[in-house]
This record gives C-alpha cells, structure tokens and sequence, in this order.
C-alpha cells in the first residue's frame, strides 16, 4: 500500500511535528506526567489522610444530620450544598458548600476537612498547570488541541507506518532506539492520545466558545448557553424547610433500580426555594451520572435527560470519565496509568530523538534532563513537604527550576538524578510511615509498598556498586550496571 | 465483571494482537488478526456494555502490541531494518529559533481563525442546540489541529497567515448577531 503523500509533503509534515513537538515537549510532559498520576487522585487523597473514618454504608439519616450541623457551621445560605457519598474509590462522605468542606463520620458528625494538599495541587498541575483557573484551562486545553495536531502530522509523515508496526531496534543507534520506541508508542496509542487530546481541548476551550457565543447571541449570558446544551434547573417555590432524603432515595430506587447515588446536591438549602439533586451512575455509561430532582418532601420532579437526551448532550456529559478513566475500577484506573506514562515517554523520547541527531552536547540536553527527571524528584519533594505541613506548592516549583538549572551548568548529570529521585520516592514512604505509623488503609499502604520497590529499582546502580567486591572497587572498575544506567 | 469472560475477551485481545503480528510477519494471513480483534470488541461489548466495552478493546490490543513490540524488540532487526538516520536534518539553533517563533504565532492565529469558524458552525448548523454547541466544541481542536498543520507545513508561512488573518476578520463581520436560529 502506498502513502498517499509525497516525499517532499512528508518532509514538511515532519518539519512541522519537531517543530510543534519541541515547542510544546516541556508543557506536554508536564501535563502527561501529572495526568498519568491524577487518575490515582482518590488514591493519593486516602494516602495524604490515612486517618479518616471509611466506610461504604451510609444512610439517609446520617446524610440529614450532616447537613443540619454543616450548615450550622456555615455563616450565610449557600447557594448549592453538596453530599459526596462514599464510592468503592473513595469510601469517605464529604460535605462541600462555598469552598468550606468537611468529611462525615458514621452517626453523621463532622470530620475534619479534606486537605487541600499534594494531591489537589497535583490535580491542579494537570488541569491549569498551577495557574489561574480560566487562563490555566486555556492554556491546558490548547496544549490539548496542539496534541491533536501533533498526533495527526506525526501519523501523517510516517509513510513507513505499516513496515514498522511492530519494530523496535532497540539494539541499534540511540537515534534508532528512541525514534522506534516514540512511534511505536505513539501510532499503537493513538487513538488513546487524539482521546486525551480531544476531550482535554473539550474542558479547557468549551469556556472560549461559550464565552464569544454568549456575548454573540446571549448578552454575555453563559448560563443560558449552558442551559442550551446540559437543560436548565428547574424553579420551586414554598419548599417545606426540612429535606425528607429518605423518601427521595427510596423514590430513585423505584424509579430507577439500577442507578447508584454518587452525590446529592441541595439546591438553595434552607430556603423555600430549596430542592434535592441526587447526582448518579448508570452501569455501562460513561456519562459522569443522570441528575434526579425531588422537592424538598422527595416527590420526583424529573431527570435531567444525561442519559437518555439528545446525544449530543450525553457526549458531552462522557467527557469527563472518559478523559480520566475513572468508569472501571482499578482496571481502567491502572489502563489509564499505564497510557499517561506512555504518552509521556512519546514526549520524552521525542526531544531525545533531536537531542540524540545533533553531533553535540549542549546546555538543552541537561536542561532536558533537569526538567524529565526533576518533574517526578519535584512531585516527591512537594508531597513530602505537604506531609509535613509544608509548602508543597513553593516546593514543586523551586525544585521545577533549581533542578534543570543545575543539570544546564553540569552540576547534576543523569545518574545523579535518578539517584535524588530514588532517595526522594524512599524519604516520602518513610515520612508517611514516620507521620501515620504504619497502621493504615491498605491502600497506603500499597502506595508506600510502590514508592519502596520504585526507589530500589532506581537505586540499582548504587546498590550494585556496594555489594561489588572491593577488590573491584579498589582497582576502579565500575559495575557493569553502573555503566549502563550513566550511558 | 465476570472474571471468565473477562479472561476470554483478554485472551481473544491477545490472540488478535498475535495474529495481526504474524501477518505483519508474513507467517499469516491478515484476516484471522482481524476477525479475533472483531470477535474480541464483540465479547468486551458484551462483558461491559457498548462504551466500556470499546475503551477495554482498545486498550487491550494496545497493551498487548506495545508488550509484543517489547518482547520481540531485539529480534526484528534483520528483515527490512535500515540503520540510517531519518531522512531530514537536524534543524541548526537559528532555524529551530524561527521555527518555535512561527509555532508560538501560528497557535493564536489558528486559534482565532478556528473559533471564528466554530461560531458560524454554531449559527449555521441545523440541529438541535446541544448538538450545535457539543459539535463545535469537539470541532475546533481537530480544525485548529489541521490548520496548525497547513500552516506549519507552508513554505510562505507569511502569506498564509495574512490570507488567514483576512478571512477570520472577514468572518468575524459576517457573523450574525441577534439570536440563535
């Protein structure tokens, strides 16, 4: 089969995909990397507070108590008032009004409140890259767009696509090697990664369009362009003053058995205008959840049409877990994983690819170096200080920039890096232990068990070296590994 | 799930992955790879319903090719292998600067242009409004994906992004006001 391109087309495609690969390589790995790891998010929040009450079980009551002493607590009516319940991910009920949140124990008193630490800011990191929220989901969801473009240029200027489907040379040239690795991932991925690129650009360019749409046709009403596409709310007057959750929750098992409640949401609590939205999933749908409505006495008042409006809709309503894998458990979370870290070495191995053409060695290859292995040192370090009580965020970006700049002026070199890194993956697994004991969730304590076996795999070099004889030591040859990993 | 289907259909995923391998290979022919992928998209629909079921096939036969590709890395080198660089240069720091330069302008530009195109996709479309406003937004990044490409890819990048930036104006004045139809 022919490529339908010709050589000189081809040439410019390439031209374009290094061009807006390099560009972008920093940004992209960034995000990736991140990414790869948020999709553990409910995990890491467990790990960061190992010590809150879990449980599955909850009950209308105790969602009615919570309330009732959560708004207590708060000093005005918000206007929305919502009942995380607990989930197989995270088996923790939390309240959330106005940017004030608290967990929820099992007769429905108050916790303490979720943290808004390390996993929050890595969440942050993947979404709006620590910026402002509308500038960062911009940013973010115009990497989105360029990832597109580079997947549809890498693609296209690939004419030996099917020659290569399954190759890796990777006992050839270091140029070989990584050029092999970066297609291979990237074609066989593909599909996968125009995904993340397509509905990342969905989340982070949807507020331009909706913004230039409603000043067009709207007079800068956004809501209303929302309304448009997801269905409006629905107005209640002379609402009775307590929520009846119990009669609410029995009438969405009988209207709809095979749902599962993943949050309520009160509207307006506390006022006569106040009604009840039960937030929840739908087996084998990918749409975020179907939102149930019952006034304030749990009388039904309809669905918001996520699964079964027009199609449109529930595409849009989709993106969310389909962008983050959060449908399957631990087999999609650990797929997606899997498919962040992937696209996240395609960025990786394509800037070694350039670096490894070029007939020299600059202050790019440490810069490079600095920034793909202090990444992983920085999210260590920031989650140590957040486990200390620290600033996490001061720490991930004084690290973010120390780190490349030592690696550009030949401070640091590869090796020692990957040493930091391993030292930094031990630390954060015994100052968890140090802060929490070691009487933990087991999901701590497989995350610590992982940081562990992370830390010894790149501490291979240094431990080889000191279980080689000194003899060998002494006369100055290296172990055979440690030759291997300085290459 | 139940583990027995969902060891079938990995199975199944796996056996597709081996198969499009061997015709790769030339040890096979291409449809048996291609009907286990079918069989194998059909059993995951089955097991997890339509939507799971597509993003467990996929992602099925992309694990399984990337772990083949790992496994038998060092052992394709010989059939049509080529240890020869890739067939352009490597661009020199001042053609690399010019070229992050254009990349850095070309991105707004395009974004204006696409955004401008999005709208009139809104206006002019005739369907629902959900089905207006969702198509336009999964629509931009794959037309600001495209014309990101064009543009990088022209010789008279100037030109083009002038013609460019004329016709987004242009579109831009046309653009009705007033109200969605």
């Amino acid at each position: 089969m022919s490529w339908p391109l010709h050589s000189a087309q081809v040439k410019r495609l390439r031209r374009a995909h290094s061009v807006l690969g390099l560009t972008l390589a920093g940004l992209l790995y960034l995000i990736c990397l991140s990414g790869a790891l948020a999709v553990f998010h409910e995990e890491f929040e467990r790990w960061e507070q190992p010590r809150v009450a879990e449980s599955r079980i909850w009950s209308a009551p105790q969602v009615a108590r919570a309330v009732d002493r959560f708004r207590a607590e708060l000093a005005t009516l918000p206007d929305k008032l919502y009942v995380v319940l607990p989930s197989a991910g995270l088996p923790r009920m939390h309240l959330s009004a106005d940017g004030h949140e608290r967990y929820v124990t099992p007769d429905g008193g108050l916790d303490v409140a979720p943290a808004d630490g390390w996993t929050h800011m890595l969440v942050h990191l993947h979404t709006v890259l620590l910026l402002p929220e509308t500038a960062g989901l911009i940013v973010t969801g115009s990497i989105g767009a360029l990832l597109c473009a580079l997947i549809l240029n890498g693609l296209l200027s690939h004419p030996n696509l099917i020659r290569d489907l399954f190759r890796w040379r990777r006992d050839r040239s270091e140029v070989l090697h990584h050029t092999d690795l970066h297609n291979r991932l990237g074609v066989w991925g593909s599909p996968f990664f125009l995904m993340f690129g397509l509905t990342g650009a969905f989340f982070g360019l949807i507020g331009v369009l909706v913004a230039a749409g409603a000043e067009r046709w709207f007079d800068g009403d956004r809501e209303a362009v929302i309304a448009s596409v997801y269905g409006a709310d629905v107005e209640v007057t002379a609402a009775p003053s307590q929520v009846d959750y119990r009669r609410a929750l029995s009438e969405l098992a009988r209207l709809a058995p095979a749902a599962t409640p993943i949050y309520l949401m009160i509207q307006s609590p506390g006022t006569e205008r106040q009604f009840l939205e039960i937030g929840a999933t739908l087996p084998g749908r990918l749409i975020y959840s179907e939102i149930y409505r019952f006034d304030a006495s749990g009388t039904p008042l309809g669905h918001q049409g996520l699964s079964d409006g027009p199609l449109a809709r529930q595409i849009a309503y989709s993106v969310y877990r389909l962008h983050f894998g959060h449908f399957g458990g631990w087999a999609s979370k650990l797929l997606y994983g899997v498919l962040g870290l992937a696209l996240a070495w395609v960025c990786v191995s394509g800037v070694n690819i350039w670096l490894a053409r070029r007939d020299h060695r600059s202050v790019v290859n440490g810069l490079w170096d600095g920034l793909v292995w202090g990444t992983p040192i920085a999210l260590a370090a920031s989650a140590m200080a957040a486990l200390l009580e620290g600033p996490a965020q001061a720490v991930l970006l004084a690290t973010l920039a120390l780190l490349p700049a030592a690696t550009g002026a030949g401070l640091l070199g590869r090796p020692q890096l990957r040493a930091v890194l391993a030292l930094c993956l031990a630390a954060l697994a015994v100052v968890h232990a140090w802060r929490f004991g070691i009487d933990q969730p087991p999901v701590a304590m497989v995350i610590d068990g992982v940081l562990v076996a992370m830390a010894l795999y790149l501490a291979r070099p240094q431990l080889t070296a000191l279980r080689a004889p000194s003899s060998a030591r002494a006369s100055g040859r290296r172990a055979p590994h440690g030759n291997q990993e300085a290459r | 799930m139940h583990f027995g289907t969902a060891a079938a259909a990995l199975l199944l995923s796996g056996t597709a992955i081996g198969g499009l391998w061997l015709a790769w290979r030339g040890r096979l022919w291409l449809l048996p790879g291609l009907a286990a992928a079918a069989a194998a998209l059909l059993l995951w629909g089955r097991l997890a319903g339509v939507e799971f079921g597509t993003v467990y096939a996929l992602g099925a036969g992309t694990l399984g090719a990337w772990a083949l590709i790992g496994l038998t890395a060092t052992q394709t080198g010989g059939r049509v292998a080529s240890d020869r660089p890739l067939h352009t240069a490597v661009p020199s720091a001042t053609a690399l600067l010019r070229g992050l330069g254009a990349a850095l302008l070309t991105g707004p530009l395009t974004l204006l242009a696409v955004v401008v195109a999005c709208l009139h996709l809104v206006y002019w479309l005739p369907a629902p409004p959900a089905t207006r406003w969702v198509t336009a937004a999964f629509a931009l990044p794959l037309l600001w994906a495209v014309l990101t490409t064009l543009l990088l890819c022209t010789d008279r990048r100037g030109r083009a992004a002038l013609l460019l930036g004329v016709l987004t104006g242009l579109g831009a004045l046309v653009l009705p006001s007033g109200s969605l139809p």
